[in-house]
């Protein structure tokens, strides 16, 4: 085993695919992680910014909730400010997105390749179960869990993990599938390597085109899981900021205030576009190839 | 006046990197009727060229000089509507894949129609009638029912002859054929080669026809131009062509072919150092001059080099053209038949694989008995569909037989799989691929393999130790060591498969399979890659199953020979017994088919009829009765043919009393000139 990931983590190493590398060609990619930039950025230094703690109320400004010198985007309608809410919002989706995506992807992975690989029952298994996960519609599925286990962060990620794990493993079966006829890996069976060995170091890697474009993709959708679970209230437990949550709580006043829920939005939409526009691009790049 | 003239031609693309001159400068005429055979390798201009005289250069290429006058047109400058008039209708075109040529979704008949409604405006009955003629023409059996079918229900060689139907159906002057049967076997693209030399004369349309093989070519043309780096090098009249090649490349590619009667002791391949230049990137004086062993600096790097009349129709671009010295005198006949020796490093009995497709079983490989000797090259030929991979994959491990044995190396692994095989013993037999792009993981440096490869087989745990090594296979494979760096995709495919054969000899092993190792690589890389497998084959006295549907090479390289057909070995032995009778009737037609790179040579006619039955359902006695233009009566049906000594261990099955068989008149006659090249 250690063998297996010595040898997966040597040719990681040295074979320089560099999809990322070449990046900078392509436009459209360079907004999208323009877009996300300016998300971490602001998601990283929230702590150290010289803004108003996301949860303080501030009753003064209820009756003028706009824009003002002191609350550059408003209150929201328990008079807690905007701006601070959005970016300290933000650190939560960027952090929970990226978790439950990679631990999505961690578990697709294996069941793609212990599928695509084994074929027979191990396949039937694996690709009935997944359609049995992938038959139910999402928003449903979301809402039956959280309802079940309960509003959270992790209880997000393990609601998002079971709902993508089963997409991604689809992906990685097909794209097994086809290489298990290349002569690379008889090559490699000549050699007597371990099935594990076969299964990581020669055929994943070669699945990684299709997989970083879906990756980005992925990382959009969860987005606007997030979102939604929010908006139906079964995001993080408030009060802690949550940009679903937020649009939620103003659409009462939508007709009066309708920056309230504008902001929160335009924030949710850009961050969706910035992951949108990235898998463009790198779908772009590697067709180029 | 010529039906077709190009004068003075340049065609650019547009890329990324700029514009590119996929050919720099061009001039051509053919006259009506003639048969105009194109030369080069891959990367040559060869499909550019044909893709400007259809007026079809796609988005980003374009005419940039020159003309290209058709019955007096400009092509290059006419309008949609002209060339409409005349692509299909005056000009048809062939190409290389007849299975994306076909429409899958509509029959025969209605694409067969579309034509003369399209382009004569002919009426559906009318149209019904021409096509149903034309696919008689072709000799398709039944056209009526060929008319009823979908493309999927028709062989590759059948949709081919639709293909050329199709193509002749509007009557064109000129027919464009861009390598009709390189994807087709070779007892079906003899039938093809004769269907187009046949229709020539009985339509009276010229002929572009291009291609890769000088021997399809030789079998077809009148006339034979040499392209390389976008440019016209040498033009001939075929017979004067092959008896004196006048331009370096073109005696490069003559010399990378085994011809009939040369053996790798006589007469060793002589390949073509380097490799196409990519588009635009040859040097504008001698597009050559980089691979060309009589470069001289400062007269082949001046200027341009022109055309040069050698002899009346001969033209050459070349500058030294008369120092070429005169083509070597092939040696003919028959020569000794060697003794075999070496001790039995692989023998196989009655071995058998079965593959079970629902109720039914398919029968890749029936009752096998072969051997290879120590340090022997053993060739198993036959057509696709013969079971010789399946043979390959069972002896390598990669697939297990259902019954019988396999000697290797004094273990039986007939049903053993590579795992369960004996771990000391991996080294031992190894494999070379066939497709050069699939034979190495994209996603990993090339060196990756080797030391992957030296690891496993318990080479050294010495990191400095494998490294080494690394470096001295990359250096007997004659690649620098700095290439271990680069990643599959920055390679040719002549390197890729260097590469794989310095991974299968990682561990030296005793036994090497080939399975097809140059049949996807361009003639002059062939020969380089062969001599080296060659090479270390002899150096290391490794033995060499080596499998191939290519008959010229194997008689080249080969010291045993077995002919397979649908699963059964036909006939084996020596090679240099098996290349003179007594034939088998099937390897007598293999042989038959081989277009020979030789108009002096004179091959005997046969020619195959129908398909190779499917492995499905097998006649039940001979194999081979259901084509076989000798059977001899019901017997052949009914009971499998006995095996036949022929002595020197030569043994043909088949029902055919020996003595008769004996009687057979060679297929190869030297020396004199060949009517199928001078028609």
């Amino acid at each position: 085993m250690s063998a297996v990931i010595t040898a997966a983590a040597e040719s990681a190493g040295r074979a320089s695919p560099s999809i990322w590398r070449r990046l900078p060609s392509s436009p459209v990619a360079m907004v999208g992680l323009g877009i996300l930039l300016f998300w971490i950025v602001l998601a990283i230094l929230a702590p150290v910014l010289p803004m108003l703690p996301p949860n303080a109320q501030d009753y003064a400004v209820l009756g003028h909730p706009g824009s003002s010198a002191k609350h550059w985007l408003g209150v929201d309608p328990l008079g807690r400010d905007l701006l601070s809410r959005i970016i300290w919002g933000g650190r939560t989706v960027l952090e929970v997105a990226p978790i439950a995506v990679i631990i999505a992807y961690a578990i697709g992975c294996a069941m793609g390749l212990l599928a695509g690989y084994y074929g027979g029952w191990v396949d039937a298994g694996i690709s009935r179960a997944s359609d049995v996960i992938l038959s139910f519609p999402v928003v449903v599925l979301y809402v039956i869990l959280i309802a079940t286990i309960g509003p959270s962060a992790v209880n997000i990620v393990v609601a998002v993990v079971l709902a993508s794990a089963p997409g991604i493993a689809r992906i990685v079966r097909g794209l097994v599938m086809s290489l298990m006829h290349q002569e690379f890996v008889a090559a490699a069976y000549l050699r007597r390597e371990t099935d594990l060995f076969v299964m990581l170091v020669e055929l994943l890697p070669n699945c990684r085109g299709p997989l970083i474009t879906d990756f980005c993709l992925r990382l959009g959708y969860t987005t606007i899981t997030i979102g939604t679970l929010g908006f139906l209230g079964l995001g993080l437990p408030p009060p802690n900021p949550d940009w679903g949550g937020m649009v939620k709580q103003a659409t009462s006043m939508i007709t009066v205030f309708p920056q309230m829920s504008l902001y929160p939005t335009i924030a949710l939409v850009s961050l969706i576009l910035g992951f949108n526009l990235l898998a463009d691009g790198v779908t772009e790049l590697s067709q180029k190839d | 006046m010529s039906l077709l003239s190009i004068r003075d031609l340049r065609v650019e693309y547009t890329t990324a990197r700029g514009t590119v001159a996929a050919i720099p400068e061009f001039s051509l005429e053919i006259g009506k009727g003639e048969s105009f055979g194109l030369v080069g390798e891959s990367g040559c201009g060869k499909s550019t060229l044909i893709m400007a005289i259809m007026g079809y250069m796609g988005r980003n290429g374009r005419v940039a000089r020159g003309e290209i006058l058709f019955e007096g047109m400009d092509i290059a400058r006419a309008g949609a509507e002209d060339l409409r008039k005349v692509r299909g209708g005056r000009i048809a075109i062939v190409y290389q894949e007849p299975a994306t040529a076909l429409n899958p979704s509509m029959t025969i008949g209605r694409q067969l129609m579309e034509v003369p409604i399209a382009h004569t405006g002919a009426s559906a009955a009318d149209a019904r009638a021409q096509a149903t003629r034309v696919l008689a023409d072709v000799h398709l059996p039944d056209p009526d029912s060929v008319m009823r079918r979908y493309p999927h229900q028709l062989s590759g060689g059948q949709k081919q002859r639709v293909v050329i139907a199709m193509a002749l159906l509007a009557n064109p002057a000129l027919l464009l054929l861009d390598e009709p049967t390189t994807g087709l076997d070779v007892t079906v693209e003899a039938a093809v080669l004769d269907l187009l030399n046949e229709l020539r004369g009985k339509y009276g349309t010229a002929l572009f026809y291009i291609s890769h093989n000088l021997g399809v070519i030789a079998q077809v043309c009148d006339r034979i131009g040499v392209m390389y780096a976008g440019k016209l090098v040498e033009d001939a009249p075929a017979a004067e062509l092959f008896a004196n090649p006048r331009h370096p490349y073109t005696r490069g590619l003559l010399g990378s072919l085994p011809r009939p009667g040369a053996d790798k002791r006589t007469h060793p391949l002589v390949s073509i150092q380097g490799v196409v230049p990519s588009a635009g990137r040859a040097p504008d004086s001698c597009g050559f001059l980089t691979r060309c062993t009589l470069f001289r600096p400062g007269l082949c790097d001046a200027a341009p080099v022109p055309l040069l009349a050698t002899s009346p129709g001969h033209l050459v671009r070349c500058l030294r053209w008369g120092e070429t010295e005169e083509p070597a005198a092939l040696a003919s006949g028959a020569a000794d038949i060697a003794v075999a020796d070496g001790d039995i490093v692989m023998q196989a009995r009655d071995l058998t694989r079965v593959f079970p497709i629902g109720k039914r079983k398919l029968l890749a490989n029936d009752r096998l008995t072969l051997a290879a000797r120590r340090g022997h090259i053993l060739a198993v030929v036959g057509e696709s569909g013969s079971g010789k991979s399946t043979f390959a994959k069972v002896l390598a491990g990669l697939d297990a037989a259902t019954s019988g044995t396999l000697q290797v190396l004094g273990d039986d692994v007939a049903t053993l799989p590579v795992r369960k095989r004996d771990p000391k013993k991996v080294a031992a037999v190894q494999m070379v691929f066939q497709h050069p792009d699939g034979t190495l993981n994209p996603s990993h440096p090339v060196g990756y393999p080797l030391t992957r490869a030296l690891r496993k087989f318990g080479f050294s745990a010495d990191r400095k130790a494998i490294e080494a090594r690394v470096a001295a296979l990359l250096d007997m494979v004659r690649l620098p060591a700095s290439l271990r760096h680069a990643l599959p995709r920055q390679l040719s495919g002549g390197q890729k498969q260097r590469i794989a054969i310095a991974r299968a000899f990682a561990g030296n092993p005793e036994l090497l399979i080939a399975d097809e190792p140059v049949s996807a690589l361009d003639v002059s890389v062939q020969a380089a890659v062969i001599n080296l497998l060659l090479r270390i084959q002899s150096e290391q006295q490794t033995t060499l199953v080596f499998i191939s549907h290519d008959l010229g090479l194997v008689r080249y390289l080969a010291d045993e020979v077995v002919v397979m057909y649908l699963g059964q070995v036909m006939e084996s032995g020596p090679v240099t017994a098996l290349f003179d009778p007594p034939f088998h009737p099937y390897t007598e037609a293999l042989l038959s088919a081989v277009p020979v790179p030789d108009p002096t040579v004179r091959t005997k006619r046969i020619r195959l009829d129908g398909e190779i039955p499917s492995p499905l359902n097998v006649p039940p006695g001979c194999r081979f009765a259901t084509r076989c233009p000798r059977k001899l009566g019901p017997v052949c049906d009914s009971t499998p043919p006995p095996a036949r000594d022929a002595g020197h261990e030569h043994v043909i099955h088949c029902h055919i009393p020996l003595e008769r068989l004996r009687q057979t008149e060679p297929v190869f006659h030297y020396g004199e000139p060949s009517d199928a090249a001078v028609p």
